[in-house]
């Protein structure tokens, strides 16, 4: 469903307007790496995945999340969210508590059918419900 | 098959429940959902799948967005981590999913 890593990386290089020589530099700059123009190439051509402590500092290069940068999700960054959706209970402390709490989780998956972007007023109402949802299944278990 | 069960569930010959029998999936269908939101899937803390479906919509939208929430938790939710999907709208993976069901 989703690109490979490879294509991933290039795209995400492309974007950032680079050759695989300034990227590779600015790269072992920032995280002190003696990676060569030759590991980007395998990257991009699928031959290679880097280590995972490696791939983590990738991510953090370009702003994205890990499961895009692998190409397993079509969401640049999952944690993008947090502060809007943080803003627009901000006036609702039990549901701001609510939403503290379910935010750490690290299995949270929650996905949407929409034909606008949502509005505050919508995701106050999608924290609201997914809070009656939570507290139905405490009830019943 | 998508589109044999979507027109399956539009004539009549099969109700949302009798596909969710099959999953364990519960269903919510919301009064008071904003009209932008067509539905949702959530996957609640003791890992199950609630597919939420906006009960202002006509039968046949909410048929197309039940397949559409079923066609994530088949083949989306299982292999992804964190996700919140905020104004996923335009992302290939969700007209992806559509055009599944259309197929």
């Amino acid at each position: 469903m989703n690109d490979t890593f490879g294509k991933r990386f290039k795209s995400l290089r492309i974007e950032k307007g680079i050759t695989q020589d300034e990227l590779v530099k600015q790269f072992n700059e920032k995280y002190f790496y003696n990676f060569t123009k030759s590991s980007i190439s395998m990257y991009e051509n699928d031959k290679q995945v880097p280590e995972v402590d490696v791939l983590k500092k990738w991510a953090e290069f370009f702003q994205v999340g890990l499961d895009f940068l692998l190409g397993n999700s079509d969401i640049r960054n999952p944690y993008e969210n947090h502060e809007r959706i943080s803003e627009s209970i901000s006036d609702d402390k039990e549901l701001l508590e609510f939403w503290e709490v379910l935010k750490e989780r690290e299995d949270l998956q929650l996905m949407f059918k929409q034909t606008k972007n949502m509005s505050p007023k919508d995701i106050r109402q999608i924290i609201k419900i997914i809070k009656a949802i939570e507290d139905e299944e405490d009830a019943q278990n | 098959m998508q589109k044999r069960i979507l027109d399956s569930l539009i004539n009549g010959y099969l109700s949302f429940f009798d596909i969710l029998r099959s999953y364990n999936i519960n269903l919510a269908v919301v009064n008071h959902l904003s009209s932008n939101i067509l539905g949702m899937v959530y996957k609640t803390k003791r890992q199950n799948y609630v597919i939420v479906l906006n009960g202002n919509i006509n039968y046949e939208t909410q048929c197309k967005v039940f397949l559409h929430e079923l066609y994530h938790i088949e083949n989306h939710m299982p292999s992804m981590g964190y996700c919140i999907g905020l104004d996923m709208q335009h992302l290939s993976f969700e007209k992806n999913s559509d055009v599944r069901i259309k197929a």
